[in-house]
């Protein structure tokens, strides 16, 4: 097997008595799209830079093919790290045309070979028209192609991305970030691209690593951190979500106010008897309207798409589910909740 | 497309904003027990060279330090004579008066030409920053000339049997030549100040209820202040190094001191210990600046408001005000060019050759050139010190590299007379070591401008470049630099002015038999043959108004 592209051994950063990023173990492979989603100040940003050498790790290494190129006493500068990387603002040159700005990383080609290679990157984001054009005659979704192509061109072996739709508006970013998917595919290039925004980075990652802290709480797939994460911390930066309290039986079941789910647990194996809590997506919550049910409709958010309907459990506890567009469940109706789900719920062990 | 183009400029102009507000919490955290904070180093391809110009800044005040320490206890018993007491307390009561003089005029003069209707206003905003080309020594010879005994006024009175007229030299003759011609330091800052300003401040304060006077009283001015206190400043700095007005009016402040005791005394020490006392002066006033400034500084006006704001409308106003601000012109540009045009053509119809200004004028291009280039490309490290890599080493880079400021010409060259005759002997004698001398005086000339467009360029863009492929060099020849060219330009423009009509610094250190036009003026000025200055100093009016008033017309108002 060969080694990851880009391998993090115990990376630690430290901002005088701030951790930003706190003993971070991250592999990544060849082809491969990793997403670090985190909330702002969970040290991400500095994990690209650390990986990038603008910054120097306080402890651990890093390793780009098996070579070190970053620890604590000395550090590959980041020309020499064949490593790109796409900044929020796109951080193109603005006194160089659009073709002169691919180039730049080329300038140890000869130039018939780098006029080739300016072709194709412009060919790749579909910018053939543009080559001659200034940043600002760009609109934002064509400055960040231009960006693409210009990180693109040299072939590095890992493309870094710092929260590259943040700059635009909600309408493109869907489209665009399906093409920025189409365009790392096409090259097989590998990318670690941090986002804030959970949807971005399920859409286009092979995995979505969970950074609060500093600490890189779980790496996996996007489903698998959607539904099953390591700690109700994850769970409520990868979904919406809401708990129900319950009592662990045998066989990984646990009886709750909406009866006995089925349950996979953080921990190894829940004991019977002990205190746990179940993860309840909105999408795993079913109401049937009943006079004599255990819930009230609290409230009610309209999207469009769906709409949310909080209910209040007579226990006290709310919860939320998730209802196609038209249904017409009011506020205030008495609603009968049960959990459904076609696999296990989440279960973490909570104290009575 | 169109709103594309809007829009995306507009995102720029935030990630701008947003990465320089986020940068310095990201990098800049020198934090000496924490060894834990490392960014990397600053390179050597800053470092070495920010080094050698903080070398060289340190020069003057490495050899005040040895005058002094070795200086004989006569020398000091001269400094607590007196004398000393008076030429101190003249000098502040100069200073004083000329910088309340300057902002009297320059803040006026720039809220009429950014903010009000008055007419004409184009023209007027590019003529009041034009008297920052008339050297001192050719208003102050232009006024002995003009209103002096036995001057051109006094010929045109006397056949009304107008004999006498008031007592134009010392003070009076001083402070006035110094107000007309250093009011643009003020009318420039404030400018600057006024047009960064956030036109929805103004909006909000008269949707509160506020007329045009008082927002300006109760939100302009007080914004204004850090503005003004750094204008007056610069007029303080520039009164205490001029020689040319002190000398001429025979106002005897520090610099004429030092420049006789200079002159007249074989050894230099009491020389050096009369400029400790300038630099002291110089010193203080910073010091008071500093103080002045407190909390002030931290005013942020907020940038990227590009939205024209209307002018405030002067109503009858304008024309008397209009009246008012073309008085002034007159007065420091309009009634001096004049009398020089007067002077030269009464010069050439006696007679006066002409030849020996065109050795002069190459003269005073060629080194001006060569100080201009030579402190635009060495603001460059230092900036890039203080604004990339921010620490205690930059910081004593940056603030050893304004040395020049609180420098008078005349202390900086005596400086390099001592270090030129015995260790730079080569040197000695050329007009390299002139050349150094103009780049520590105005190195603080080049280094602002270059500064503030080096903050206005995202560090994202240089780091982009690096991991690209781009080594330190070429970052800083093919982005850096370019993205810095209206800042360099700017700065090399205004380093050239001032050296076009530096004096005391020329006179002592030029080699022999080497004159510029600035000494050409002076030496015919001190010896009262106006005819023959008045060549050369319009030489200098013309050719140093050319990149002001480029300058002016490139900034949008």
């Amino acid at each position: 097997m060969t080694a990851p592209v880009i391998r993090c051994r115990r990376l630690t950063k430290r901002f005088g008595s701030v951790l930003a990023v706190d003993s971070l173990d991250l592999d990544v492979w060849h082809g491969e799209i990793v997403a670090i989603l985190g909330g702002s100040g969970s040290g991400k940003t500095t994990l690209l830079r650390l990986i990038a050498g603008f910054e120097l790790p306080s402890d651990g290494a890093i390793h780009v093919e098996d070579v070190e190129v970053s620890n604590p006493s000395s550090a590959t500068p980041p020309d020499l790290r064949s490593i790109g990387m796409v900044v929020q603002e796109y951080a193109l040159f603005p006194h160089m045309t659009v073709e002169r700005n691919i180039a730049f990383g080329l300038d140890r080609l000869p130039a018939a070979h780098r006029r080739a290679r300016v072709r194709e990157a412009l060919a790749l984001v579909q910018l053939q028209d543009m080559s001659e054009r200034y940043p600002y005659e760009l609109s934002g979704g064509q400055q960040q192609r231009v960006a693409l192509a210009r990180t693109l061109a040299p072939s590095p072996v890992t493309v870094l991305l710092d929260e590259p739709f943040s700059n635009l508006d909600s309408s493109m970013t869907r489209r665009l970030r399906l093409e920025v998917e189409r365009i790392l595919r096409s090259q097989r290039t590998a990318a670690i691209f941090v986002t804030h925004d959970r949807e971005e980075a399920f859409a286009i990652s092979d995995r979505v690593g969970v950074m609060v802290d500093g600490r890189l709480l779980q790496i996996d797939t996007p489903e698998r951190v959607y539904h099953f994460p390591a700690s109700p911390e994850v769970a409520a930066i990868t979904g919406t979500c809401d708990f129900i309290h319950g009592v662990a039986r045998d066989h990984g079941r646990i009886v709750t106010e909406l009866g006995m789910l089925h349950c996979v647990s953080s921990v190894d194996r829940l004991a019977p008897g002990q205190y746990a809590t179940v993860l309840i997506h909105p999408d795993d919550l079913e109401l049937i309207p009943d006079p004599d049910g255990q819930g009230v409709v609290a409230s009610r958010e309209f999207r469009g798409d769906d709409v949310i309907l909080t209910v209040r459990l007579d226990s006290g506890a709310t919860l939320r589910s998730r209802r196609r567009s038209f249904s017409t469940l009011p506020a205030g109706s008495r609603v009968r909740p049960s959990a459904v789900k076609t696999m296990p719920f989440m279960a973490y062990p909570a104290d009575p | 497309m169109h709103s594309h183009r809007m829009h995306s400029h507009r995102m720029h102009t935030i990630a701008r904003v947003r990465t320089s507000l986020a940068y310095p919490f990201i990098r800049a955290r020198p934090c000496r027990e924490c060894k834990d904070d490392r960014s990397p180093p600053a390179p050597a391809l800053l470092l070495v060279p920010a080094l050698l110009v903080g070398a060289a800044m340190a020069l003057p005040l490495v050899y005040l330090a040895m005058r002094s320490v070795g200086a004989s206890s006569e020398a000091w018993e001269l400094f607590f004579r007196l004398r000393t007491a008076q030429i101190l307390w003249r000098s502040v009561q100069l200073v004083l008066i000329v910088s309340f003089g300057s902002l009297l005029v320059g803040v006026p003069m720039a809220w009429l030409t950014t903010r009000s209707n008055v007419p004409m206003r184009r023209p007027l905003s590019v003529l009041g920053a034009l008297p920052l080309v008339v050297p001192t020594y050719v208003g102050a010879f232009l006024a002995i000339s003009a209103l002096g005994p036995r001057g051109l006024l006094q010929d045109m009175l006397e056949p009304i049997g107008v004999d006498r007229l008031p007592e134009i030299y010392g003070l009076p003759g001083a402070a006035a030549t110094l107000v007309l011609l250093s009011y643009p330091y003020v009318y420039l800052t404030v400018r600057g100040a006024l047009a960064r300003m956030d036109p929805s401040l103004d909006e909000s304060a008269r949707l509160l209820g506020q007329g045009a006077v008082a927002v300006f009283f109760k939100l302009t001015l007080p914004q204004l202040r850090p503005a003004m206190i750094s204008g007056a400043l610069l007029v303080t700095l520039y009164t205490l190094s001029d020689f040319g007005a002190v000398s001429l009016m025979r106002y005897e402040s520090f610099t004429w001191a030092i420049y006789q005791q200079y002159q007249s005394a074989f050894d230099r020490t009491a020389a050096a210990v009369l400029s400790l006392g300038l630099v002291g002066l110089a010193a203080a006033a910073l010091l008071i600046e500093n103080l002045a400034r407190g909390r002030s500084r931290y005013y942020r006006s907020s940038s990227g408001a590009a939205r024209p704001r209307s002018p405030v409308d002067l109503k009858a106003l304008r024309w008397p005000a209009a009246a008012l601000a073309w008085l002034l012109l007159a007065c420091a540009l309009g009634i001096p060019t004049a009398v020089l045009a007067y002077w030269l053509v009464s010069g050439i119809a006696a007679g006066e050759p002409l030849l020996l200004l065109w050795t002069a004028a190459r003269n005073a291009v060629s080194v001006s050139l060569l100080a201009a280039l030579a402190a635009a490309a060495l603001a460059i490290p230092v900036a890039a010190m203080s604004v990339r890599h921010p620490g205690a080493v930059a910081a004593a880079l940056y603030r050893i590299s304004h040395t020049g400021y609180a420098m008078p010409g005349i202390v900086v060259a005596l400086a390099l007379v001592f270090f030129g005759s015995r260790l730079l002997t080569p040197a000695y004698q050329t007009i390299w070591l002139l050349v150094f001398s103009y780049v520590i005086l105005f190195l603080p000339a080049a280094l602002g401008p270059a500064r503030s467009s080096l903050l206005q360029i995202s560090p994202k863009l240089e780091e982009s470049a690096r991991i690209l492929g781009a080594s330190q060099l070429r970052v800083i020849l093919s982005v850096t630099g370019p993205l810095m060219r209206s800042g360099l330009l700017m700065g090399g423009a205004l380093v050239f002015l001032i050296t076009m009509k530096e004096l005391p610094s020329t006179l002592i250190l030029g080699p022999l038999g080497f004159e510029t036009l600035a000494t050409a003026v002076w030496s015919a000025s001190e010896e009262a043959f106006f005819a023959r200055a008045a060549a050369p100093a319009l030489m200098i009016v013309l050719v140093s108004s050319i990149p002001v008033a480029v300058m002016m017309i490139r900034e949008r108002t």
